[in-house]
């Protein structure tokens, strides 16, 4: 009964909307059901959705890489280890997400003109990294509280070198942790409009930048496809990502793999 | 020895500290901007910004959106996670109940357009025929909000909920309490400091985000983001002061209100984490 | 005497299967019940279901001569004191004690004076505004027992309520707590699976197994004539010899030497242990193929062959009539 119930609810405020998307995606235009590519394929002739695709994607990554080092090491401070100030610290690391986006992107911008950094993607991937480091940072703490301590003395009990250490313990077991980082990032990253805006000045052109004008136009197949993009990169990153994290040695999800 | 243990701490925190000086740097620049309009400290632009009937009209109404869009993302949220937890519990209901988190703020506004505009597929179907996107009241924004949010709450919520002792609700029963000291006495204790932390990051965000009003909201009034957006790229830059202090005051608000709330559950979580 | 709480035919089954199997048990008046048996026999179920908590699936409960069977957790004259002590962790301690009387009608004045009695006999009264976070395990689990009694039940549920704090402070908290229920003349139902802390605690010991009452008695009587091998071995100190017979091991000697009259069994001494201050020895049977620990003389050492003996006389078998209650 309560299934049934929660499928409905899900069904009205999540799935159609959502459904209703893809399927005006997939047909031509003023039409519900006659199949067409219409949309995908202007979506795929437009130059420059391409390259602001690529863009996104070049942003996207560097952005992840940072948050995960960043996230990942103060994330092992705040979890493992006691220290004066610890509690300023953690509430110092939320501070990003609530002062205004457009106050911090203001302050930064005149800065960013003097030393060069306005206009460029560097600019805008720094600037990425106010709304997203803090969940990093976040998620890596709580990785590294479940994982506690003494795995890692385990292994350096038993003569492993911290590098072996994080390699072979760390890193496989905070697998769950990078993925949401990886992901969470990196939808983040690629749905700032704003401060790309501002900081890029409409030199850096992202995904985001491509569809603001767009919606402008009237054609809904269109914008549906478009839309439709931006929940796919997020998926089609996410995996790239965990393929290359399978070349790591050890974090495989079937872990039978012999260490010898 | 001893002095590396003390150390390595700090070691590992500075590339996240050296990542605050940004915001940091920002927040500071925004400031004295906003009292150096012109190279010498003056509080006029402050005063400027009071007169200013926009900017009061801007905030006021930012205010309700933000509010409304936190509290009821808050409350649907809770009712949804305590009243689901089974279904959430399974990998297929929990991504899918996360899937509006793929898209970005500005994909769900296009959805409430293309829904609830004038002439959208829903609206059609409302009582009144009248649109609830492009809206003075801010409904627009507000059901956008609340369509990327209430996931979000879900998000932060269900392990509060999947870890929770459920032994305190049978307590309660034995000792005598009705449903409703069962839901304030052995589950809110645990679920409000979360809910609280959750609806301060929605609160701070909805306040003073630029993407959502500026594709649903309406003409006028504006939210402020739109508002100091204008002042900031408006043709000269007698305006640009007024954007610095609009921030700098939203960032005051929004800074008093968290540290009020961030010491009460900061009191309240000591007590659970180490009382139990 | 007036039985305070009767069940009868009490079953109760879930998904996986039939985990209480035609219970029938009373307690009397001011009497404390001391339920054993080994983890995952049904217990807690068993605790749950006197409580309301669960329901049973067949079977009735009356608790003082009131049917019981079909009143929720919140309407039955019953307390429950859990495992862990389960404060509420927001609430002080003089919230903690007093939290059921918020669902009682009387005064204030009567509330703040039964508050102050109960904080006085769990023997903390200065820590009345201080926080759980403050206390420590086993004043925690004191206050927990307070919040419960508080109430006047007229049945008391302990489900393993020391187990949780470490051993020295378990013996204690046994005694206190079995003196205050004296004191109080309350009828209490006490689940463990420690046949010592059972023996402690109870007036009446059920040996529970399988979802079911093995036996119910004295701690005596059922230390001493244990019904079936399996009460025996969980509880006695008794040698089971087989199904049918087994040996008090106060009656089991050690001898060097066969000795003709005797009953013995062949075995080899491999350490010694010490247990409360003496000396026992862990010897290891050769045609049984099993451990047995017994007293030893301190004439004997590690590596000795040696015989357990006995007299044929000290051979009991158990009474497989169960007895009724």
């Amino acid at each position: 009964m309560k299934k049934i119930l929660f499928w409905i609810i899900v069904m009205l405020f999540i799935i159609s909307p959502v459904g209703i998307l893809i399927l005006q995606s997939f047909t031509s235009p003023g039409s519900w059901t006659e199949f067409s590519l219409y949309g995908w394929r202007g979506l795929f002739e437009t130059a420059r959705l391409l390259e602001a695709t690529g863009t996104s994607l070049i942003i996207g990554f560097f952005v992840t890489v940072i948050n995960i080092a960043v996230g990942m090491s103060a994330g092992k401070a705040l979890a493992l280890y006691t220290f004066q100030g610890k509690t300023a610290v953690d509430t110092l690391f939320v501070m990003p997400l609530l002062v205004p986006i457009l106050a911090i992107t203001f302050g930064v911008h005149i800065a960013m003109i003097r030393i060069g950094l306005a206009d460029t993607a560097l600019g805008v991937i720094l600037i990425h990294l106010v709304p997203t480091a803090p969940y990093s940072i976040r998620i890596f703490r709580n990785g590294y509280v479940s994982l506690g301590r003494r795995m890692q003395e385990q292994a350096e009990t038993l003569g492993a070198s911290a590098g072996r250490t994080f390699f072979d313990i760390e890193l496989p077991l905070l697998k769950p942790s990078v993925q949401s980082v990886i992901f969470l990032t990196f939808v983040i990253s690629l749905s700032q409009y704003v401060i790309t805006s501002i900081i890029g000045g409409g030199t850096v052109v992202t995904l985001a930048m491509v569809y603001f004008p767009f919606l402008d136009s009237a054609d809904t197949t269109l914008i549906a496809a478009f839309s439709i993009w931006f929940a796919v990169l997020p998926l089609l990153f996410y995996i790239t990502a965990g393929a290359a994290f399978r070349l790591l040695p050890y974090p495989r999800k079937s872990g039978r793999r012999e260490l010898f | 020895m001893k002095l590396s243990a003390r150390i390595k701490p700090w070691l590992l925190l500075t590339p996240a500290l050296l990542f605050l000086l940004l915001p940091l740097y920002g927040l500071w620049s925004a400031f004295r901007l906003s009292v150096y309009p012109d190279g010498k400290l003056t509080g006029q632009v402050y005063v400027r910004l009071f007169s200013h009937s926009d900017f009061l009209l801007s905030f006021l109404y930012s205010l309700w959106v933000a509010a409304a869009s936190t509290f009821l993302s808050l409350l649907i949220g809770w009712f949804f996670t305590r009243a689901f937890v089974p279904m959430l519990e399974r990998t297929g209901g929990r991504l899918t109940v996360w899937l509006p988190m793929v898209f970005p703020h500005f994909v769900w506004a296009y959805l409430v357009l293309l829904l609830f505009q004038e002439g959208g597929l829903v609206s059609g179907l409302l009582p009144g025929n009248r649109a609830y996107a492009n809206d003075p009241e801010g409904i627009g924004i507000i059901l956008t909000y609340m369509g990327k949010e209430i996931p979000f709450v879900i998000l932060m919520l269900l392990p509060v909920y999947l870890t929770r002792n459920r032994l305190y609700d049978d307590l309660t029963e034995t000792l005598g309490g009705s449903w409703f000291s069962k839901i304030r006495d052995a589950e809110l204790p645990f679920v409000t400091p979360v809910l609280i932390e959750t609806g301060i990051i929605i609160f701070a965000f909805t306040f003073g985000a630029y993407e959502v009003p500026a594709l649903v909201g309406a003409t006028f009034p504006e939210m402020l983001s739109i508002l100091t957006f204008d002042w900031f790229y408006s043709g000269d830059w007698s305006e640009r002061p007024l954007a610095f202090a609009a921030m700098v005051f939203l960032t005051t608000v929004i800074g008093v209100i968290s540290l009020l709330l961030f010491h009460f559950i900061n009191k309240m979580r000591r007590n659970i984490t180490e009382g139990l | 005497m007036n039985k305070m709480i009767e069940i009868r035919d009490a079953t109760k089954y879930f998904d996986a299967g039939e985990v209480l199997k035609d219970v029938s048990f009373s307690v009397n008046e001011g009497e404390i019940f001391s339920v054993v048996g080994p983890s995952g026999g049904g217990k807690t179920t068993l605790l749950r279901c006197l409580a309301g908590l669960e329901t049973f699936s067949a079977g009735e409960i009356s608790i003082d001569g009131d049917d019981m069977t079909h009143k929720k957790a919140n309407e039955r004259p019953v307390s429950l004191v859990f495992q862990e002590p389960l404060l509420f962790p927001h609430m002080t301690i003089r919230e903690n004690v007093g939290y059921g009387l918020k669902f009682l009608d009387i005064s204030k004045k009567e509330k703040r004076k039964r508050i102050d009695d109960f904080l006085n006999i769990v023997g903390l009264p200065e820590y009345e505004n201080r926080y759980p976070r403050e206390l420590s395990g086993g004043q925690k689990q004191r206050v927990a027992l307070a919040r419960g009694l508080i109430l006047s039940p007229k049945l008391l549920l302990l489900d393993e309520p020391f187990s949780s704090l470490d051993r020295k402070l378990r013996e204690e908290m046994r005694r206190w707590v079995r003196r205050l229920l004296k004191e109080k003349n309350i009828t209490a139902v006490f689940v463990t699976h420690d046949q010592d802390e059972a023996m402690q605690v109870g007036d009446v010991i059920g040996v529970f197994r399988e979802g079911t009452f093995e036996q119910i008695g004295s701690p005596e009587k059922v230390y001493e004539s244990p019904q079936t091998s399996e009460v025996a071995r969980f509880f006695g100190d008794a040698w089971v010899i087989d199904e049918t017979r087994f040996i008090p091991k106060r009656n089991l000697s050690i001898e060097r030497i066969e000795i003709e009259e005797k009953v013995q069994w062949r075995g080899i001494i491999e350490g010694a242990r010490f247990v409360k201050g003496y000396r026992f020895m862990e010897i290891f049977l050769d045609d049984e193929k099993e451990h047995i620990m017994l007293p030893a003389p301190d004439d004997f050492h590690t590596g000795e062959n040696v015989y357990v003996s006995t007299d044929a006389s000290n051979i009991r078998t158990f009474q497989q009539n169960r007895e009724e209650r």
